[in-house]
């Protein structure tokens, strides 16, 4: 017995250690849903300050959204699987644990200039109609 | 939680959400890894680096595994429960990488210590893989974990990689330096296979999730490209498995080929999901018929494979037949001579004079006789690689300038004019002094043999770190189409064999091999037939 382990004992600690990792994840993320669910909340650009998201270009329809963060078995027993349409998704309730909501900021946005409200998209609409109307009278 | 923007996969693994082609090109890349991995297993059970090479394809089949899930799935929970493993195979691939390697370079298992050292690199991964310090909390709008990723523990995984490289790349030069030339054409092919690899693998994995996690690209797409060094490293195994019979297995290229062929034909189900029923027959009728033709083509490859395994077994028969008939025809010539040589010593007896010429002539027939076979065994000795050498540091100025002090009185006996020049310089190599001088004999012998009338010409140089020791005459010379048998055994030239048709054919075949184990060169000029000959010998200097 002492010979065997002396001769294999780089593979028994070794499957050892990767029966550890498979069995402590599966009770962390399937058993007790120890973690974090990180998703897109509403967000609205009249009132604060959003991330912003266009699916094409010409950003025809822009999607505003604020990150929310909440553990997951407080978001499950709030909206249970689908967090669609599911209106307390996208606030703190007093009971959420590890609940945070993030909106865009100059830090947040990586300085990118992405956050926008509502004022900033009709300034740029106005500015954008008076410089196409100046490039006709010419 | 679900992926909520995000439709659900059939059967785990498909789904129309993922880059299709680049995608499902990985299952094909993966049963090949895999199929190649296990029959080499099942060749070897008890081999330690089949072993290694299966488990590497076991656990690239698992990465695969692994992002094909990621790739396709929509469920939150378990794609975080998935995503950890990422890291460990990570390590696991680079470590193993390592442990293979060594394996194949030294054929024997790793020290101890060294093992200690595997698993003391792995340990941080081990401890820290279920925990927040890899993997904290799961997107599930993005469907990623990239937000939640400690970027850490990635580079650390990253980084075995990366060390791997090196570390195989140090071991790989080591060896190549010490080996020889056949197992040198080994080391590079193996290392070149694994190198890229990693290269690939590694290099795209860490660049796309660095990318990814810092917003420049909207997903780690790009790391699927670097999962094609598996192929590479695959074709790299079946090329030394064909040409070199490593692992212990024989695959002849016919199979391999064709096994591969039918992979990839099959393999373009996974795209015609939404092509018409023409399409899927036609791939159909394709798939079958590229088996029953491979089929053919490897049975008929087979046969001539095992007919040539045969004729190789009789070919070293024969020659062992060759070589112990020759030990035995000299034995009887060395009695011969011996018994030649007690008659003329009077021992038994006043021999008559006019017996002595005869009995004279008896013991000269017979020492040629053995010098003959002693030729020939030597030259085939040579070739083959079973001669042995003592090798010491000696001076060759001094052996060649032995060997013509020896030779002249007979060349001058010919009627040959003999002019020798050796430079000023050290002559010190590692070398056999009894082959060396051996050598230089045959070739000097050869040109006197070969040169009815003129000259021979011996120099002696050093340069560059090299002796060059050169041996010309104005003989006979070689013919264009004589060039490539001279240095086998049994090889003799059309214009030689017309001045000595005793010529074994061995001479030159000693020479080259007893060159070649003091790793130099020998190579000759000639203008052509009757225009001379002059024969180089080059040899490092210590």
């Amino acid at each position: 017995m002492k010979i065997y382990f002396r001769d294999h004992f780089f593979f028994l600690i070794l499957i050892l250690g990767v029966f550890f990792v498979v069995v402590f994840s599966y009770h962390r993320f399937m058993v007790k849903h120890d973690y974090i669910v990180g998703y897109h909340g509403s967000c609205d650009p009249a009132t604060g300050k959003c991330f912003m998201s266009c699916d094409d270009d010409a950003c025809t329809k822009p999607d505003y959204y604020s990150k929310m963060q909440k553990y997951e078995p407080d978001l499950y027993k709030e909206c249970g699987i689908d967090i669609t349409d599911c209106a307390t998704s996208n606030i703190c309730l007093p009971t959420d644990r590890k609940c945070s909501i993030t909106y865009c900021n100059k830090v947040t946005s990586n300085n990118d200039n992405t956050c926008q409200t509502l004022v900033d998209t009709q300034i740029n609409t106005q500015t954008n109609l008076i410089n196409d109307s100046n490039n006709i009278n010419i | 939680m679900i992926c909520y923007l995000y439709s659900a996969p059939t059967y785990l693994l498909f789904s129309h959400d993922v880059p299709a082609l680049l995608y499902y090109a990985q299952i094909p890349a993966t049963i090949i890894a895999l199929l190649l991995g296990f029959y080499i297993f099942l060749n070897g059970k008890k081999i330690l680096l089949n072993r290694l090479l299966f488990l590497i394809t076991i656990l690239f089949s698992l990465w695969i595994f692994t992002t094909l899930i990621v790739w396709a799935g929509n469920d939150g929970g378990l794609m975080a429960f998935v995503w950890p493993f990422y890291n460990l195979i990570l390590g696991l691939i680079a470590i193993f990488s390592i442990y293979f390697i060594y394996v194949f370079l030294d054929k024997k298992n790793v020290l101890v210590r060294i093992k200690i050292i595997f698993l003391t690199l792995l340990a941080p991964i081990l401890i820290l893989a279920p925990t927040n310090f890899n993997v904290g909390g799961f997107n599930i709008t993005n469907c990623d974990a990239f937000d939640f990723e400690s970027l850490s523990l990635k580079t650390y995984a990253s980084s075995l990689g990366f060390l791997a490289m090196i570390w195989i790349l140090i071991l790989l030069i080591r060896k190549y330096r010490t080996s020889d030339s056949s197992f040198k054409k080994q080391v590079i092919l193996m290392g070149a296979g694994i190198e890229l690899f990693l290269f690939s693998f590694f290099g795209m994995e860490f660049v796309a999730t660095y990318l990814t996690k810092t917003g420049v690209l909207p997903n780690s797409e790009i790391e699927i490209y670097g999962l094609f060094g598996m192929v590479i490293f695959m074709i790299y195994i079946s090329i030394l498995i064909v040409k070199f019979k490593t692992f212990n297995i024989k695959l002849i290229g016919a199979q391999a080929l064709v096994w591969a062929s039918v992979i990839l034909i099959g393999s373009q189900f996974f795209y015609l999901q939404d092509s018409s029923l023409t399409v899927k027959i036609l791939t159909s009728i394709t798939l079958v018929i590229s088996s029953i033709l491979g089929l053919i083509l490897v049975r008929s490859v087979k046969k001539e494979d095992i007919l040539n395994e045969k004729l190789l077994v009789a070919n070293d028969g024969q020659k062992n037949l060759i070589h112990i008939m020759n030990h035995q025809i000299k034995g009887y010539l060395g009695i011969n001579r011996n018994i030649f040589a007690e008659l003329l010593t009077d021992d038994y007896g006043k021999v008559p004079e006019e017996a002595k010429d005869l009995i004279m002539k008896g013991k000269e027939n017979s020492e040629g006789g053995v010098e003959y076979v002693t030729g020939i065994l030597r030259g085939d000795s040579a070739e083959s690689g079973s001669l042995t050498f003592d090798m010491k540091p000696v001076d060759f100025k001094e052996i060649v300038s032995v060997v013509i002090e020896k030779i002249k009185g007979a060349i001058e006996k010919k009627g040959l004019k003999l002019s020798v020049d050796i430079a000023n310089g050290a002559y010190n190599i590692l070398g056999d002094s009894i082959q060396l001088g051996e050598a230089v004999r045959n070739l000097i012998e050869n040109s006197m043999h070969y040169t009815p009338s003129g000259e021979i010409s011996i120099r002696l140089k050093q340069a560059g770190g090299k002796v060059l020791l050169s041996v010309k005459d104005t003989g006979v010379g070689i013919k264009k189409e004589d060039k490539d048998k001279l240095f086998k055994a049994g090889g003799v030239g059309s214009e030689s064999i017309k001045i000595n048709v005793n010529s074994s054919g061995y001479g030159l075949a000693f020479v080259k091999g007893v060159v070649e184990k003091h790793k130099g060169k020998v190579w000759f000029e000639s203008a052509g037939a009757g225009k001379g000959s002059t024969f180089f010998v080059e040899l490092p200097v210590k």
